[in-house]
């Protein structure tokens, strides 16, 4: 008697494992196919999602620097400037994936490499004159494709072009000070566009080269500031037209108004 | 910072004589652009020290970093350059 209901029992619960095992695949087999589309949609987006999402906390820090007036302030504010890095990976769609740890094209940090029509969708997006990314290397690249970099007896250059955000007045001769309130995003936007004037060229850009340097001297055609300093300040303060570039290849060295 | 006058290449900066970080040779250094003089010269064409470091033209120091220095009234009374200061700066 015991030997056929034992029989049954074991076939039962066969049965009901393989239901279970077949349930389980279909429910698996529907996530990942939920997935998948959710990933896909992902790198779709993720290059434009990805390039707002590293200048916008450099509009903060932009903003923080107006505030910082002595130089160990200005020092603090490069540092918060490197932050849009680990944001930005934080940020990426792709890279929190729970699907797979492989690193392929489609899930890795890496943006996936652009069609034609990406490539038109991104152009739109490109940053605004001003704005700054990181290179690696305390080195930061403008929208026009300035370099600012360490250098200079304020250890970096961007800290030495915003010497000329406020006036020196007890500065022997000239010194070129930038409208815009100190606020460094303006500061750097008049010179992207100077600089941009200048590779176009014309009447109203001056050249000179000597050695690995090129100074330009821009006439902006408005007010872009004001000459300050000893001299300046004798002459009330005028109003500088012109913007002096003084390069290295891309690398800024100074920027100033005259 | 004593300094000796503008720098005719910006037309901005404010030439200092800078002492660098080995041998103590004391150049003439644009506060602005770092352009360079080895003499008191200023007529003739500076030198563009390499960046970020400013290597001295005369030793294996540089110019950027400590113990380099602006010189000192003693330090310019020594090399002999007194007569071409101009004033300090704040």
């Amino acid at each position: 008697m015991n030997q056929p209901n034992k029989r049954l029992r074991t076939k039962a619960s066969s049965l009901g494992w393989t239901a279970a095992i077949v349930l389980f695949l279909i429910i698996y087999s529907v996530i990942q196919s939920q997935r998948n589309q959710t990933n896909d949609q992902s790198v779709l987006n993720s290059e434009e999602s990805r390039a707002q999402n590293v200048l916008d906390p450099l509009k903060e820090a932009s903003h923080q620097s107006n505030t910082a007036k002595d130089e160990g302030a200005q020092q603090s504010d490069l540092g918060q400037q490197k932050e849009p890095n680990v944001s930005k990976s934080k940020s990426y769609p792709v890279a929190s994936s729970p699907v797979s740890k492989k690193q392929t094209p489609a899930n890795s940090n890496r943006p996936p490499p652009l069609n034609s029509s990406q490539r038109s969708t991104t152009a739109k997006t490109k940053p605004e004159l001003g704005q700054l990314r990181d290179l690696g290397g305390k080195v930061w690249e403008s929208a026009a494709g300035l370099k600012y970099g360490p250098g200079s007896r304020e250890k970096h250059r961007l800290l030495h072009i915003m010497r000329h955000a406020e006036d020196q007045p007890n500065r022997p001769g000239k010194h070129g000070v930038f409208a815009g309130e100190g606020e460094r995003k303006k500061v750097l936007a008049v010179i992207d566009e100077a600089y941009l004037k200048a590779l176009k060229g014309g009447k109203k850009v001056e050249r000179k080269k000597e050695g690995n340097r090129i100074v330009y001297t821009i006439d902006m055609d408005r007010r872009i500031g004001f000459v300050g300093g000893q001299v300046g300040n004798k002459q009330g303060k005028p109003s500088a037209y012109k913007i002096r570039l003084v390069l290295e290849g891309t690398n800024v060295i100074t920027a100033f108004p005259l | 910072m004593y300094y000796v006058g503008i720098c005719p290449f910006c037309e901005q900066g404010n030439l200092g004589i800078r002492i660098c970080s080995k041998e103590g040779d004391a150049v003439i250094l644009c506060d602005e652009c770092d352009a360079l003089w080895l003499s008191t010269d200023l007529n003739s064409k500076p030198l563009f020290p390499e960046q970020p470091n400013l290597p001295c033209p005369c030793c294996q120091g540089n110019l950027s970093d400590d113990p380099a220095r602006w010189a000192n009234f003693g330090e310019i009374y020594i090399k002999g350059w007194v007569h071409i200061v101009k004033g300090e700066t704040g």
